[in-house]
């Protein structure tokens, strides 16, 4: 009779364990926010751009003609790589720049385009100079739609899913990626110096942060 | 003659009250709550326990009973980390049971009854691993796993506890004090050696192999060396493992979570009691 007794209370000591291990484990995964993933897009960039310049002047050394563009420091002042040739429109006429010198100020990037030009030292000085970007890619395997991308912070960020092995399976955390150095045309965004290990979180209905522990659709 | 017997009862007395002392202790404090146990048993001070605490000396207040009756630390304690692992020890020990239990009798019969050649020295080297201490066996094991790419799973520690030389040599000396004119009267009635060892040696065997099952569960639950050498991911410990490192990642837990714990072995012997006496005295010749 004893031995039943207590048979039976070592048998549902180990069943008690189970039915707390079930409700403890479905209770912690159903309290941590759902989050919906996208991966990386694999598609071309196409960017077309136009900057004005600020001023072009006669540079009396070279016998050529320079133009002085003004970058924001969110701006496309990395497309214009020293040493790189740039299409240019003065007056209607399309003429061919070097990309001379880069200074990076405080606020803002100059870049420096020398240009020869038939036109006068007068005539060039009134004239409307716009240099022009047309920029289709090689096909781009990192390419971050924009929808995901969060800016309301300098840098822009982006959420990424990590996994880790947990006590019952893996477990998911969120990572804050900073966008430091990118290419954006409008639709997707390129970052140049990261390589994305993790899918992007694409939606969830709570605020995220990094390290915060989420649960994904299965 | 009476008096006698009233200071033997007296000092026993006391002496199992000091052996019981630290499992009352941990009970007891098992109800306390969590900050409650920081406080009295960390060296981390608090705004409650800043009493205890003399320039850089900071004393434990130790205590049989917590100041209040709280069940929050049995509630914190269920977290999914400690029942995996409490579900870990469980599946390291189940199948070390079934091994032990299943090699062991057959083994001892085979020693005890058949006969065959070089027997007794093979039981000598068995009686040698027995006796050798189980840090000095980690070696060979740990080689012989990782050349059977073990390492890192639950079998480089089942393996080796399953053919453990403990239960062979326990059965093997109670089947020496069987009386050899039973298994005889069964092979006459024409039974062969697999029924004689079924229905004769077995059976006979009972008390010993309780005792057996009760002292390998109580190995295996507390293992530990093994699992240090063995396991190398966190999550594949067993709680015996995760209780030493409860003590300082979360100390106000660490009471209730060590009484959940030890329920199953205080149950198991509380079940096997009678028969762990009887077997351990059986094997030793105590009792014929």
């Amino acid at each position: 009779m004893k031995r039943r007794v207590l048979i039976s209370v070592l048998v549902s000591f180990f069943l008690l364990i189970g039915l707390i291990t079930l409700v403890v484990v479905r209770k912690e995964q159903d309290k941590l926010p759902l989050v919906e993933l996208d991966l990386p897009r694999t598609d071309f960039l196409s960017i077309n751009y136009e900057k004005e310049a600020m001023e072009t002047y006669l540079d009396e050394m070279t016998d050529t003609f320079v133009s002085l563009f003004q970058f924001d420091k969110d701006e496309y002042s990395y497309l214009f790589p020293v040493g790189e040739k740039v299409s240019l429109e003065i007056q209607e006429r399309s003429e061919t720049g070097l990309v001379q010198e880069i200074r990076h100020e405080a606020a803002y990037d100059e870049v420096l385009v020398s240009f020869k030009s038939s036109l006068s030292d007068e005539g060039i000085k009134n004239a409307k100079v716009l240099a022009k970007f047309d920029f289709t890619s090689n096909s781009l395997d990192r390419l971050i739609p924009l929808e995901y991308v969060h800016f309301d912070d300098v840098p822009p960020y982006v959420f990424l899913l990590r996994r880790e092995k947990g006590p019952w399976g893996y477990e998911y955390y969120v990572e804050h990626v900073s966008l430091t150095d990118y290419i954006s045309d409008g639709q997707y965004l390129y970052p140049q110096n990261l390589e994305i290990k993790h899918p992007i979180i694409s939606s969830c209905d709570e605020p995220l942060w990094d390290g915060l522990k989420v649960r994904i659709y299965p | 003659m009476k008096k006698k017997h009233l200071i033997h009862t007296i000092i026993l007395t006391l002496l199992a009250l000091i052996t019981l002392l630290p499992m009352l202790f941990m009970i007891s404090n098992s109800f306390m709550s969590a900050k409650e146990a920081v406080n009295r048993y960390t060296d981390l001070v608090t705004p409650y326990n800043v009493w205890a605490s003399e320039g850089n000396i900071h004393y434990y207040e130790v205590d049989v009973l917590p100041s209040y009756l709280s069940f929050e630390t049995y509630v914190k304690a269920m977290n999914p980390t400690y029942l995996r692992m409490f579900w870990n020890s469980v599946l390291i020990t189940v199948p070390i049971l079934l091994g032990q239990l299943i090699i062991s009798p057959l083994a001892a019969y085979g020693f005890e009854f058949i006969t065959w050649k070089y027997k007794e020295l093979l039981f000598f080297l068995y009686i040698i691993v027995m006796l050798l201490p189980i840090q000095l066996l980690l070696v060979p094991h740990y080689i012989a796993a990782n050349l059977l790419h073990l390492n890192d799973t639950w079998w480089a520690i089942i393996i080796p506890a399953a053919f453990s030389p403990f239960g062979t040599f326990l059965l093997r000396q109670h089947l020496k004090g069987l009386d050899t004119t039973i298994l005889d009267a069964a092979r006459v009635e024409g039974e062969n050696e697999w029924n004689v060892f079924r229905k004769v040696a077995l059976p006979a065997m009972y008390p010993s192999l309780v005792a057996l099952f009760a002292l390998t569960f109580v190995e295996c639950w507390n293992i530990v060396d093994q699992s240090i050498v063995f396991i190398k991911d966190v999550f594949n410990e067993p709680l015996s493992v995760y209780l030493a490192r409860m003590v300082t990642a979360e100390p106000g837990k660490i009471f209730a979570a060590a009484t959940i714990y030890m329920i199953p072995a205080i149950l198991i012997f509380m079940l096997t009691n009678e028969y762990l006496i009887k077997g351990i005295n059986l094997a030793t010749g105590v009792q014929s």
